[in-house]
Protein backbone atom coordinates (compact mmCIF):
# COMPACT_ATOMS: atom_id res chain seq x y z
CA UNK A 1 0.00 0.00 0.00
CA UNK A 2 1.45 3.53 -0.97
CA UNK A 3 0.37 6.38 1.50
CA UNK A 4 0.47 10.12 1.21
CA UNK A 5 0.31 11.96 4.44
CA UNK A 6 0.07 15.49 4.57
CA UNK A 7 2.26 15.69 2.05
CA UNK A 8 3.18 19.16 0.43
CA UNK A 9 5.73 19.79 -2.04
CA UNK A 10 6.60 23.22 -3.87
CA UNK A 11 9.56 23.95 -6.36
CA UNK A 12 10.46 27.75 -5.69
CA UNK A 13 6.75 29.51 -5.40
CA UNK A 14 5.04 26.93 -7.21
CA UNK A 15 2.92 24.72 -5.16
CA UNK A 16 3.16 21.52 -6.57
CA UNK A 17 1.24 19.66 -3.62
CA UNK A 18 -0.52 20.80 -0.79
CA UNK A 19 -1.40 18.63 1.80
CA UNK A 20 -2.48 16.04 0.24
CA UNK A 21 -3.62 12.75 1.90
CA UNK A 22 -4.08 9.74 -0.43
CA UNK A 23 -4.21 5.59 -0.02
CA UNK A 24 -3.30 4.04 -3.02
CA UNK A 25 -4.71 0.23 -2.42
CA UNK A 26 -2.59 -2.65 -3.26
CA UNK A 27 -4.07 -4.83 -6.06
CA UNK A 28 -5.84 -2.31 -7.96
CA UNK A 29 -5.43 0.06 -10.88
CA UNK A 30 -5.77 3.91 -9.94
CA UNK A 31 -6.18 6.75 -12.27
CA UNK A 32 -4.75 9.84 -11.21
CA UNK A 33 -6.00 12.50 -13.05
CA UNK A 34 -6.20 16.21 -13.07
CA UNK A 35 -5.22 18.88 -15.54
CA UNK A 36 -1.99 20.35 -16.21
CA UNK A 37 0.07 21.51 -13.33
CA UNK A 38 -2.16 19.22 -10.91
CA UNK A 39 0.83 17.30 -9.18
CA UNK A 40 0.56 13.98 -10.87
CA UNK A 41 4.13 13.89 -12.07
CA UNK A 42 5.36 14.99 -8.89
CA UNK A 43 3.32 12.54 -7.11
CA UNK A 44 4.34 10.12 -8.86
CA UNK A 45 8.52 11.27 -8.47
CA UNK A 46 7.46 11.50 -5.00
CA UNK A 47 6.82 7.65 -4.74
CA UNK A 48 9.88 6.87 -6.67
CA UNK A 49 11.75 8.83 -4.83
CA UNK A 50 12.97 11.31 -7.03
CA UNK A 51 11.11 13.64 -4.95
CA UNK A 52 11.36 14.21 -1.54
CA UNK A 53 8.29 15.40 0.55
CA UNK A 54 8.85 19.23 2.16
CA UNK A 55 6.14 17.90 4.63
CA UNK A 56 4.53 14.81 5.42
CA UNK A 57 5.19 11.73 4.20
CA UNK A 58 4.94 9.00 1.50
CA UNK A 59 4.94 5.70 2.69
CA UNK A 60 5.51 2.06 0.57
CA UNK A 61 4.50 -0.61 2.80
CA UNK A 62 5.46 1.19 5.61
CA UNK A 63 9.24 2.36 3.95
CA UNK A 64 10.52 5.16 2.82
CA UNK A 65 10.29 4.97 -0.91
CA UNK A 66 14.07 5.62 -1.01
CA UNK A 67 14.47 1.93 0.28
CA UNK A 68 11.68 0.46 -1.85
CA UNK A 69 12.73 1.04 -5.62
CA UNK A 70 13.20 -2.80 -6.34
CA UNK A 71 9.74 -2.63 -5.78
CA UNK A 72 8.52 -0.33 -8.11
CA UNK A 73 8.76 0.04 -12.00
CA UNK A 74 8.32 4.11 -13.34
CA UNK A 75 7.34 5.14 -16.70
CA UNK A 76 8.12 8.70 -16.85
CA UNK A 77 6.44 11.05 -19.62
CA UNK A 78 9.84 12.13 -21.00
CA UNK A 79 12.62 9.53 -23.01
CA UNK A 80 14.69 8.31 -19.98
CA UNK A 81 16.70 5.67 -21.86
CA UNK A 82 20.13 5.88 -23.39
CA UNK A 83 19.67 6.97 -27.17
CA UNK A 84 22.82 4.51 -28.24
CA UNK A 85 21.65 1.34 -26.34
CA UNK A 86 19.53 -0.97 -28.76
CA UNK A 87 15.90 -2.57 -26.14
CA UNK A 88 18.27 -5.84 -26.55
CA UNK A 89 20.84 -3.77 -24.50
CA UNK A 90 18.36 -1.63 -22.86
CA UNK A 91 16.65 -4.69 -21.44
CA UNK A 92 20.27 -6.58 -20.26
CA UNK A 93 20.48 -3.39 -18.62
CA UNK A 94 17.70 -2.90 -16.43
CA UNK A 95 17.16 -6.35 -15.93
CA UNK A 96 20.45 -6.38 -13.90
CA UNK A 97 18.86 -3.90 -11.57
CA UNK A 98 15.35 -6.48 -10.74
CA UNK A 99 15.39 -9.85 -8.99
CA UNK A 100 11.89 -9.49 -10.72
CA UNK A 101 12.53 -9.72 -14.34
CA UNK A 102 10.91 -12.13 -16.21
CA UNK A 103 12.66 -12.98 -19.54
CA UNK A 104 10.56 -15.10 -20.66
CA UNK A 105 7.46 -12.11 -20.47
CA UNK A 106 10.21 -9.95 -22.37
CA UNK A 107 10.18 -12.24 -25.38
CA UNK A 108 6.30 -12.77 -25.32
CA UNK A 109 5.89 -9.00 -25.43
CA UNK A 110 8.33 -7.68 -27.98
CA UNK A 111 6.18 -9.19 -31.30
CA UNK A 112 2.90 -8.21 -28.99
CA UNK A 113 4.33 -4.76 -29.20
CA UNK A 114 5.90 -5.07 -32.50
CA UNK A 115 9.38 -4.06 -31.19
CA UNK A 116 12.45 -5.72 -32.20
CA UNK A 117 15.72 -6.50 -30.09
CA UNK A 118 17.86 -4.42 -32.51
CA UNK A 119 15.75 -1.23 -32.65
CA UNK A 120 18.02 1.67 -31.70
CA UNK A 121 16.12 3.78 -29.17
CA UNK A 122 17.81 6.92 -30.85
CA UNK A 123 16.36 6.42 -33.81
CA UNK A 124 12.94 4.83 -33.78
CA UNK A 125 9.91 6.92 -33.77
CA UNK A 126 8.00 8.11 -30.45
CA UNK A 127 5.39 5.62 -30.58
CA UNK A 128 8.14 3.11 -30.36
CA UNK A 129 9.95 4.46 -27.71
CA UNK A 130 6.98 4.59 -25.61
CA UNK A 131 6.40 1.18 -26.30
CA UNK A 132 9.69 0.42 -25.31
CA UNK A 133 9.61 1.95 -21.73
CA UNK A 134 6.46 -0.02 -21.41
CA UNK A 135 8.23 -3.43 -22.22
CA UNK A 136 11.25 -2.75 -19.89
CA UNK A 137 8.13 -2.15 -16.69
CA UNK A 138 5.73 -4.89 -17.57
CA UNK A 139 8.52 -7.16 -18.59
CA UNK A 140 9.27 -7.41 -14.40
CA UNK A 141 6.97 -8.93 -12.20
CA UNK A 142 6.76 -5.66 -10.24
CA UNK A 143 4.34 -5.03 -7.07
CA UNK A 144 4.01 -1.13 -7.94
CA UNK A 145 3.96 -0.02 -11.56
CA UNK A 146 4.06 3.99 -12.06
CA UNK A 147 2.84 5.33 -15.72
CA UNK A 148 3.26 9.06 -16.09
CA UNK A 149 1.31 9.93 -19.24
CA UNK A 150 1.50 6.57 -20.75
CA UNK A 151 -0.38 7.61 -23.76
CA UNK A 152 0.90 11.28 -23.98
CA UNK A 153 1.16 11.91 -27.92
CA UNK A 154 1.08 8.80 -29.18
CA UNK A 155 -1.24 7.25 -31.88
CA UNK A 156 -4.32 5.97 -31.52
CA UNK A 157 -3.41 2.50 -32.54
CA UNK A 158 -0.24 2.40 -30.10
CA UNK A 159 -2.53 3.73 -27.34
CA UNK A 160 -4.64 0.32 -28.35
CA UNK A 161 -1.24 -1.73 -27.81
CA UNK A 162 -0.31 0.04 -24.77
CA UNK A 163 -3.80 -0.29 -22.97
CA UNK A 164 -4.21 -3.93 -24.39
CA UNK A 165 -0.28 -4.96 -22.64
CA UNK A 166 -1.54 -3.33 -19.04
CA UNK A 167 -4.78 -5.07 -19.23
CA UNK A 168 -2.90 -8.19 -20.45
CA UNK A 169 -0.36 -8.52 -17.36
CA UNK A 170 -2.15 -6.84 -14.91
CA UNK A 171 -2.31 -9.69 -11.60
CA UNK A 172 -5.26 -8.15 -9.92
CA UNK A 173 -4.61 -8.50 -6.33
CA UNK A 174 -1.11 -8.62 -6.63
CA UNK A 175 0.17 -5.70 -8.41
CA UNK A 176 -0.72 -2.01 -8.20
CA UNK A 177 -0.77 0.05 -10.98
CA UNK A 178 -1.22 3.58 -10.99
CA UNK A 179 -1.70 5.79 -14.29
CA UNK A 180 -1.38 9.43 -14.37
CA UNK A 181 -2.73 10.68 -17.18
CA UNK A 182 -5.37 14.18 -17.81
CA UNK A 183 -6.40 11.73 -21.15
CA UNK A 184 -9.51 10.19 -18.79
CA UNK A 185 -11.18 8.53 -21.41
CA UNK A 186 -8.61 6.08 -22.77
CA UNK A 187 -8.13 4.46 -19.61
CA UNK A 188 -11.90 4.80 -18.31
CA UNK A 189 -12.53 1.31 -18.73
CA UNK A 190 -9.28 0.35 -17.12
CA UNK A 191 -9.16 2.27 -13.47
CA UNK A 192 -10.56 0.05 -10.29
CA UNK A 193 -9.61 3.88 -8.52
CA UNK A 194 -9.62 7.55 -8.72
CA UNK A 195 -7.90 10.62 -7.77
CA UNK A 196 -9.15 13.84 -9.36
CA UNK A 197 -5.56 16.30 -8.27
CA UNK A 198 -5.84 19.78 -9.32
CA UNK A 199 -3.89 22.55 -8.20
CA UNK A 200 -1.96 20.14 -5.53
CA UNK A 201 -4.95 19.24 -3.72
CA UNK A 202 -7.38 15.99 -3.77
CA UNK A 203 -10.83 17.22 -5.57
CA UNK A 204 -12.20 13.92 -5.65
CA UNK A 205 -11.05 9.98 -4.67
CA UNK A 206 -13.07 7.02 -4.56
CA UNK A 207 -14.30 3.89 -6.23
CA UNK A 208 -14.65 4.55 -9.95
CA UNK A 209 -17.97 2.68 -10.39
CA UNK A 210 -19.55 3.70 -7.65
CA UNK A 211 -18.69 7.38 -8.56
CA UNK A 212 -19.81 6.26 -11.82
CA UNK A 213 -23.49 4.74 -10.46
CA UNK A 214 -23.96 7.45 -8.07
CA UNK A 215 -23.42 9.96 -10.31
CA UNK A 216 -24.51 8.58 -13.47
CA UNK A 217 -21.83 10.06 -15.68
CA UNK A 218 -18.63 9.07 -16.98
CA UNK A 219 -15.42 9.88 -15.24
CA UNK A 220 -14.65 12.39 -17.83
CA UNK A 221 -18.04 14.15 -16.80
CA UNK A 222 -17.85 13.82 -13.17
CA UNK A 223 -13.84 15.43 -13.83
CA UNK A 224 -15.65 18.39 -15.84
CA UNK A 225 -18.09 18.91 -12.79
CA UNK A 226 -15.93 18.65 -10.17
CA UNK A 227 -13.25 21.07 -11.75
CA UNK A 228 -16.35 23.73 -12.95
CA UNK A 229 -17.47 23.54 -9.11
CA UNK A 230 -14.18 23.77 -7.62
CA UNK A 231 -13.13 27.07 -10.47
CA UNK B 1 15.96 -13.88 -7.19
CA UNK B 2 17.50 -10.45 -6.20
CA UNK B 3 20.29 -9.46 -7.97
CA UNK B 4 23.72 -8.95 -6.62
CA UNK B 5 26.07 -5.73 -6.07
CA UNK B 6 27.92 -7.10 -8.54
CA UNK B 7 25.85 -7.52 -11.30
CA UNK B 8 24.80 -3.79 -10.68
CA UNK B 9 28.21 -2.74 -10.37
CA UNK B 10 29.67 -3.93 -14.01
CA UNK B 11 26.04 -2.72 -15.58
CA UNK B 12 26.80 0.34 -14.57
CA UNK B 13 30.11 -0.05 -15.57
CA UNK B 14 29.74 -1.24 -18.68
CA UNK B 15 27.23 2.15 -19.59
CA UNK B 16 29.86 4.62 -18.58
CA UNK B 17 32.80 2.58 -20.23
CA UNK B 18 30.69 2.98 -23.70
CA UNK B 19 29.86 6.26 -23.05
CA UNK B 20 33.61 6.98 -22.17
CA UNK B 21 34.34 4.73 -25.86
CA UNK B 22 35.08 7.59 -28.52
CA UNK B 23 37.49 9.42 -26.18
CA UNK B 24 39.18 6.15 -25.35
CA UNK B 25 39.36 5.23 -29.16
CA UNK B 26 40.62 8.68 -30.01
CA UNK B 27 43.92 8.55 -27.42
CA UNK B 28 45.27 4.54 -28.55
CA UNK B 29 44.05 5.65 -32.10
CA UNK B 30 47.02 8.36 -31.91
CA UNK B 31 49.15 6.90 -30.09
CA UNK B 32 49.39 4.01 -32.52
CA UNK B 33 48.94 6.21 -35.40
CA UNK B 34 52.30 7.91 -33.55
CA UNK B 35 54.11 4.54 -33.51
CA UNK B 36 53.30 3.66 -37.22
CA UNK B 37 54.94 7.09 -38.35
CA UNK B 38 58.11 6.44 -35.87
CA UNK B 39 58.40 2.62 -37.45
CA UNK B 40 58.00 4.25 -40.90
CA UNK B 41 60.66 6.61 -39.92
CA UNK B 42 62.70 4.47 -38.54
CA UNK B 43 66.88 5.80 -38.64
CA UNK B 44 65.97 9.40 -39.53
CA UNK B 45 65.86 12.49 -37.30
CA UNK B 46 62.26 13.21 -37.87
CA UNK B 47 61.71 10.20 -35.40
CA UNK B 48 63.60 11.78 -32.58
CA UNK B 49 61.02 14.45 -33.21
CA UNK B 50 58.14 12.47 -32.36
CA UNK B 51 58.89 12.82 -28.62
CA UNK B 52 56.59 16.17 -28.62
CA UNK B 53 53.78 14.51 -29.98
CA UNK B 54 53.78 11.78 -27.51
CA UNK B 55 54.18 13.88 -24.70
CA UNK B 56 51.14 15.89 -25.84
CA UNK B 57 49.36 12.36 -26.22
CA UNK B 58 50.39 12.18 -22.63
CA UNK B 59 48.73 15.41 -21.60
CA UNK B 60 45.64 14.32 -23.54
CA UNK B 61 45.55 11.04 -22.01
CA UNK B 62 45.74 12.03 -18.32
CA UNK B 63 43.54 15.38 -19.03
CA UNK B 64 40.96 13.88 -20.94
CA UNK B 65 39.33 11.76 -17.85
CA UNK B 66 39.07 15.27 -15.94
CA UNK B 67 37.18 17.26 -18.64
CA UNK B 68 35.15 13.49 -19.14
CA UNK B 69 34.03 13.54 -15.63
CA UNK B 70 31.85 16.44 -16.77
CA UNK B 71 30.67 14.96 -19.65
CA UNK B 72 29.53 11.44 -17.76
CA UNK B 73 27.49 13.76 -14.98
CA UNK B 74 25.82 16.45 -16.77
CA UNK B 75 24.83 14.33 -19.93
CA UNK B 76 22.43 11.92 -17.47
CA UNK B 77 20.33 15.38 -16.86
CA UNK B 78 20.75 17.05 -20.26
CA UNK B 79 19.36 13.56 -21.88
CA UNK B 80 16.91 12.93 -18.92
CA UNK B 81 18.44 9.76 -18.32
CA UNK B 82 18.96 10.54 -14.87
CA UNK B 83 14.86 9.94 -14.30
CA UNK B 84 16.54 5.92 -14.95
CA UNK B 85 19.53 6.68 -12.88
CA UNK B 86 17.80 7.91 -10.04
CA UNK B 87 14.89 5.50 -10.31
CA UNK B 88 17.15 2.09 -10.00
CA UNK B 89 17.01 0.71 -6.66
CA UNK B 90 21.37 1.61 -6.02
CA UNK B 91 22.98 4.40 -3.80
CA UNK B 92 24.70 7.44 -4.92
CA UNK B 93 27.91 5.54 -3.95
CA UNK B 94 27.52 3.05 -6.52
CA UNK B 95 26.13 5.74 -9.48
CA UNK B 96 28.90 7.75 -8.48
CA UNK B 97 31.46 4.95 -7.82
CA UNK B 98 31.01 3.78 -11.26
CA UNK B 99 31.87 6.81 -12.93
CA UNK B 100 34.50 7.26 -11.42
CA UNK B 101 35.97 3.76 -11.85
CA UNK B 102 35.31 4.06 -15.60
CA UNK B 103 37.41 7.37 -15.71
CA UNK B 104 40.14 6.18 -13.62
CA UNK B 105 39.68 3.04 -16.44
CA UNK B 106 39.88 5.84 -19.12
CA UNK B 107 43.32 7.33 -17.76
CA UNK B 108 44.90 3.86 -17.24
CA UNK B 109 44.07 2.59 -20.43
CA UNK B 110 45.31 6.26 -22.38
CA UNK B 111 48.26 6.29 -20.65
CA UNK B 112 49.45 2.94 -20.27
CA UNK B 113 49.23 3.03 -24.26
CA UNK B 114 50.78 5.53 -24.46
CA UNK B 115 53.25 4.87 -22.33
CA UNK B 116 54.06 1.43 -24.18
CA UNK B 117 54.22 3.70 -27.47
CA UNK B 118 57.06 5.99 -25.74
CA UNK B 119 58.87 2.80 -24.24
CA UNK B 120 58.71 1.81 -28.24
CA UNK B 121 60.35 4.57 -28.99
CA UNK B 122 62.67 5.18 -26.21
CA UNK B 123 63.75 1.64 -25.42
CA UNK B 124 66.77 1.15 -27.42
CA UNK B 125 67.88 5.06 -25.87
CA UNK B 126 67.42 4.16 -22.30
CA UNK B 127 71.02 2.71 -21.75
CA UNK B 128 72.18 6.71 -22.87
CA UNK B 129 69.77 8.04 -20.64
CA UNK B 130 70.84 6.71 -17.77
CA UNK B 131 74.62 7.00 -18.09
CA UNK B 132 74.26 10.18 -18.84
CA UNK B 133 72.19 11.11 -16.05
CA UNK B 134 74.71 9.33 -14.11
CA UNK B 135 77.42 11.48 -15.43
CA UNK B 136 75.70 14.61 -14.54
CA UNK B 137 75.67 13.82 -10.56
CA UNK B 138 78.67 11.36 -10.21
CA UNK B 139 76.50 8.57 -8.99
CA UNK B 140 76.10 4.91 -10.62
CA UNK B 141 72.20 4.28 -10.71
CA UNK B 142 71.17 1.56 -12.39
CA UNK B 143 67.98 1.96 -14.37
CA UNK B 144 65.92 -0.47 -12.38
CA UNK B 145 66.47 1.88 -9.59
CA UNK B 146 64.19 4.45 -11.09
CA UNK B 147 61.17 1.89 -11.68
CA UNK B 148 59.51 2.55 -8.34
CA UNK B 149 60.24 6.32 -8.44
CA UNK B 150 58.07 6.20 -11.86
CA UNK B 151 56.06 3.75 -10.09
CA UNK B 152 55.21 6.28 -7.60
CA UNK B 153 54.91 8.75 -9.68
CA UNK B 154 52.12 7.26 -11.68
CA UNK B 155 50.24 6.81 -8.36
CA UNK B 156 50.35 10.35 -7.72
CA UNK B 157 48.64 11.17 -10.82
CA UNK B 158 46.57 8.71 -10.15
CA UNK B 159 45.26 10.23 -6.67
CA UNK B 160 45.26 13.51 -8.54
CA UNK B 161 43.25 12.52 -11.21
CA UNK B 162 40.47 10.84 -8.35
CA UNK B 163 41.01 14.59 -6.39
CA UNK B 164 39.75 16.65 -9.61
CA UNK B 165 37.41 14.08 -10.15
CA UNK B 166 35.95 14.47 -6.89
CA UNK B 167 35.80 18.41 -7.20
CA UNK B 168 34.36 18.02 -10.46
CA UNK B 169 31.42 15.57 -8.88
CA UNK B 170 30.43 17.77 -5.80
CA UNK B 171 30.32 21.20 -7.79
CA UNK B 172 28.44 19.28 -10.48
CA UNK B 173 25.67 17.83 -7.87
CA UNK B 174 25.97 21.48 -6.18
CA UNK B 175 24.80 23.79 -9.69
CA UNK B 176 22.37 20.74 -10.15
CA UNK B 177 20.85 22.37 -6.47
CA UNK B 178 19.68 25.28 -8.51
CA UNK B 179 17.57 25.89 -11.28
CA UNK B 180 19.37 29.11 -12.44
CA UNK B 181 22.71 30.08 -13.02
CA UNK B 182 23.72 26.76 -12.41
CA UNK B 183 26.44 26.98 -14.48
CA UNK B 184 27.99 29.36 -12.67
CA UNK B 185 27.27 28.19 -9.50
CA UNK B 186 29.39 25.01 -10.44
CA UNK B 187 32.15 26.97 -11.52
CA UNK B 188 32.32 29.15 -8.09
CA UNK B 189 32.31 25.63 -6.23
CA UNK B 190 34.48 23.95 -8.16
CA UNK B 191 37.32 26.48 -7.57
CA UNK B 192 36.10 27.33 -3.95
CA UNK B 193 36.31 23.66 -3.42
CA UNK B 194 39.80 23.54 -5.00
CA UNK B 195 41.11 26.63 -2.44
CA UNK B 196 39.87 24.83 0.15
CA UNK B 197 41.07 21.59 -0.22
CA UNK B 198 44.55 23.15 -1.04
CA UNK B 199 44.00 24.75 2.11
CA UNK B 200 43.27 21.85 4.07
CA UNK B 201 46.21 19.64 1.84
CA UNK B 202 49.00 22.57 2.82
CA UNK B 203 47.52 22.36 6.61
CA UNK B 204 48.29 18.58 6.45
CA UNK B 205 51.72 18.77 4.93
CA UNK B 206 52.46 20.84 7.76
CA UNK B 207 50.93 18.97 10.25
CA UNK B 208 53.71 15.61 9.05
CA UNK B 209 56.19 18.47 9.31
CA UNK B 210 56.56 17.29 5.44
CA UNK B 211 59.08 19.34 3.59
CA UNK B 212 58.80 19.48 -0.49
CA UNK B 213 61.93 21.03 -1.00
CA UNK B 214 64.65 19.03 -2.33
CA UNK B 215 67.04 18.94 -5.56
CA UNK B 216 66.30 16.01 -7.84
CA UNK B 217 69.53 16.27 -9.92
CA UNK B 218 71.63 17.38 -7.17
CA UNK B 219 74.36 15.46 -5.71
CA UNK B 220 73.75 12.27 -4.79
CA UNK B 221 70.78 10.84 -7.03
CA UNK B 222 69.93 7.86 -5.07
CA UNK B 223 69.51 10.43 -1.61
CA UNK B 224 67.28 12.31 -4.34
CA UNK B 225 65.00 9.78 -5.95
CA UNK B 226 64.03 8.35 -2.03
CA UNK B 227 63.32 12.04 -0.69
CA UNK B 228 61.42 12.42 -4.54
CA UNK B 229 59.64 9.24 -3.32
CA UNK B 230 59.00 10.11 0.17
CA UNK B 231 57.50 13.68 -1.53
CA UNK B 232 54.91 11.52 -3.71
CA UNK B 233 53.90 9.12 -0.94
CA UNK B 234 52.96 11.45 1.33
CA UNK B 235 51.23 13.99 -1.30
CA UNK B 236 49.40 10.74 -2.67
CA UNK B 237 48.38 9.77 0.88
CA UNK B 238 46.74 13.63 1.50
CA UNK B 239 45.13 13.71 -2.04
CA UNK B 240 43.54 10.57 -1.41
CA UNK B 241 42.28 11.12 1.80
CA UNK B 242 41.06 15.01 0.66
CA UNK B 243 39.41 13.39 -2.60
CA UNK B 244 37.85 10.38 -0.37
CA UNK B 245 36.19 13.13 1.76
CA UNK B 246 35.08 15.42 -0.95
CA UNK B 247 33.42 12.16 -2.78
CA UNK B 248 31.86 11.62 0.54
CA UNK B 249 30.39 14.26 0.73
CA UNK B 250 29.16 14.07 -3.25
CA UNK B 251 27.39 10.93 -2.46
CA UNK B 252 25.47 12.42 0.48
CA UNK B 253 24.77 15.45 -1.81
CA UNK B 254 23.50 13.05 -4.27
CA UNK B 255 21.20 10.57 -2.20
CA UNK B 256 19.49 13.32 0.13
CA UNK B 257 19.59 16.99 -1.95
CA UNK B 258 19.11 16.07 -5.36
CA UNK B 259 15.83 16.50 -7.38
CA UNK B 260 14.22 16.46 -10.34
Amino acid sequence: MIEFKGVAKSFGRTVALDGVDITFATGKITGLFGPNGAGKSTSLKLITGLNRPDRGEVMIDGKDPLDSKVEVAYLPEIDHLYPWMNIRQAASFVSSFYGDWDEKRYHELLPFLNLDEEMKLGKISKGQRAKTKLLLCTSRRSKYLLLDEPLSGIDILTREQIIQTLIRDFREGEQSIIISTHEIAEVEGLVDEVVFLDRGRVRLQGDAEQLREERGMSLVDIMKEAFRYAN
Amino acid sequence: MPTSNWQRFSALYGKEMRELRPEIIIVVAMAVLICLTMYAKSGTDARDLLIVPIFLLMGLAGFLPFVASFKLLGREWSTNTIYLIMSLPVRGGMILGTKLAALISQYLLGTLVVIAAALFWVHPHLPEIVNSLNAMTGSQTKLVQFIPGIAMAYLLSLTWLFYLISVSFLSQLIGKLFTRFNGVITLIVFLATLAFAGWLMDLSRSFCQFSSSFNILGPGLQSSLQQAMVFMGVNSAIYFVVAALIMVVSILVYRYRIEL
